[in-house]
């Protein structure tokens, strides 16, 4: 895993925080109700964990048949 | 290595420094404060770990082994929760007298769209002399009137919140007003629960019928005004005021929330149900009985049958009220009454004056006082856990008295012919010139008999009230 997506899987739990009191706020600002919007929460999650695998995957381990051809 | 984060104490600072200000500036309502701002505590604790987070991350600080640098511990998340389950309680206590005080003026309703007004009108022709007629409003108010006709007619408005005006014309098609006979009834039906969303619609309706009709009212939301009809009446409601004048049959009211209900002018029995704040009773010819929860003042005048009045922590029987009996902020006084009188209450303090036939009062806390003024006088029996007992006898009064405290003292001013008798902390009062039974007990507190002063004179009866005609009473 490299850096970056370990730092993207540090951050997830405090976006998500930031993003709960996002939701309250518009709750209680009377806009839209929490009971409504909560989902939002799951997305946010997954597309996070896609960011994660995207990261991952840029820094792939070589293939192992590159380390038989020379000889 | 990981340094442990910087927040929690930081949320140890700013909680302590919210308790302390509270302590020091009473009029700093931290309560208040904390439901209306407490989701920024959970952005500011967010935004503060991604700052630390992004600082550990350009000082290669963030390292792949263990579970320990994921930014967020379980044991936070149990703390976030906490704070979130707290925190939409206290937003839910503080904000609840807003969906209390009026369900359909949410302010969210003005982000929801705009109003949109669809005038109703409809009419029922040669309904009879006495039909039975149903509303079914689940939103909004009614007023309701008894007229010389054999028709019923209805005149109204229905409010639709919507975006736009095609989306309101869809909602008003959806629900359309209707007016129809189904047997021996006539029903007038709004139709307000077939909106896609049933809060965003209300209507108010005025309603003439014919006098002799029989009413019956359901609804979520809504006042009801009825005035001068002849029948039976039925209100059921989740959360309406009721106010009837004039109505010749019996009445019925259930409510599940209330500001107010009043019911003056009433020939048959008065049967009220549920909860609510202020109750008022006025000229009621028959049988009124009033049960449930009611936080407000309570009204009763002039009740010329058995009325009934029963509580969760008290309960009041009356075999006649010609004066008036006023319940509110743990108090219960009356005046005018005929027994017998039957009154117990866990809190309440009492008092009664001018009334005839036996009375019983048991209260557990609360101070007593009865002044009757009628003699010869009737059985007396009055009891209280703690509180003083107060006795205030016209001249010349006949009784036997037997007066006694567990735990206090007891004064006579009467004089002749009660005697008192101590025994450590207890005492008796007894004697008796002939005359009825008068038992007064008391556990903790004092006891007075005494005679009547010129202030003790009873007040002049209070004048009537006028009626209020339900069409006068102005909206809020």
């Amino acid at each position: 895993m490299n850096n970056n997506a370990l730092l993207l899987r540090a951050l997830r739990g405090p976006l998500t925080l930031i993003l709960i009191g996002i939701l309250f706020v518009i709750d209680h600002n009377g806009a839209i109700a929490f009971t409504k919007t909560w989902p939002i929460i799951i997305i946010f999650l997954g597309v996070v964990r896609l960011g994660e695998r995207a990261l991952a995957a840029e820094q792939a381990p070589p293939p192992p048949y590159s380390q038989g051809g020379a000889q | 290595m990981r340094r442990s984060s910087v927040v929690g104490p930081l949320i140890l600072i700013v909680i302590g420094a919210i308790f302390l200000l509270r302590n020091f500036i009473p009029e700093f309502r931290v309560m208040d404060v904390l439901g209306t701002y407490w989701p920024w505590l959970l952005i500011g604790w967010g935004s503060l770990r991604v700052v630390e987070i992004l600082n550990w991350h350009r000082n290669g600080q963030l390292s792949p082994r263990g579970g320990r640098f994921q930014g967020m511990t379980g044991g936070e998340w149990a703390l976030v929760i906490f704070i979130c389950l707290l925190g939409s309680g206290m937003y839910a206590a503080r904000h609840a007298n807003l969906f209390d005080a009026n369900g359909i003026h949410l302010p969210n309703w003005d982000i929801l769209g705009e109003r949109f007004d669809f005038a109703l009108s409809g009419a029922q022709a040669a309904a009879g002399k006495a039909p039975r007629i149903v509303i079914d409003n689940a939103r909004g108010d009614a007023r309701i009137i008894g007229v010389d006709t054999e028709e019923v007619r209805v005149t109204g408005t229905k409010t639709i919140r919507a975006l736009t005006r095609d989306d309101a014309n869809k909602e008003d098609k959806a629900t359309a007003f209707e007016i129809v006979r189904s047997g021996d009834q006539i029903i007038i039906r709004t139709n307000l629960e077939r909106a896609s969303n049933s809060r965003q619609a209300h209507a108010d309706l005025e309603i003439t019928v014919p006098k002799g009709a029989t009413i019956e009212g359901r609804g979520k939301y809504g006042d009801y005004d009825i005035e001068n009809i002849d029948g039976a009446i039925e209100v059921n409601s989740d959360n309406a005021g009721v106010r009837l004048n004039n109505i010749g049959g019996e009445v019925r009211i259930d409510l599940r929330r209330s500001d107010m209900v009043r019911v003056v002018n009433a020939k048959g029995n008065v049967d009220i149900k549920g909860r609510g704040q202020d109750v008022e009773l006025e000229n009621v010819a028959g049988v009124a009985t009033v049960s449930g929860q009611y936080s407000g003042e309570m009204k009763f005048r002039n009740l010329a049958k058995p009325f009934r009045f029963e509580s969760q922590n008290s309960s009041l029987r009356v075999e006649r009220i010609n004066g008036e009996i006023e319940l509110a902020h743990g108090r219960l006084t009356g005046r005018r009454l005929i027994g017998p009188i039957q009154i117990t209450s866990k809190s309440k303090d009492i008092e009664l004056a001018d009334f005839t036939n036996t009375l019983e009062i048991d209260v557990e806390r609360g101070d007593i006082q009865l002044r009757p003024t009628r003699l010869p006088l009737s059985k007396i029996n009055a009891r209280t856990r703690s509180g003083k007992a107060e006795l205030i006898l016209p001249i010349g009064a006949k009784l036997d008295l037997k007066a006694a405290v567990k735990k206090g003292q007891i004064e006579n001013d009467f004089g002749e012919p009660f005697r008192v008798g101590e025994d450590g902390r207890a005492a008796t009062l007894t004697g008796s010139n002939g005359g009825p039974e008068v038992k007064i007990e008391v556990d903790r507190g004092d006891i007075e008999i005494r005679k009547w002063t010129n202030e003790d004179a009873p007040p002049p009866p209070a004048p009537p009230i006028a009626p209020r005609s339900p069409l006068e009473v102005t909206k809020q």
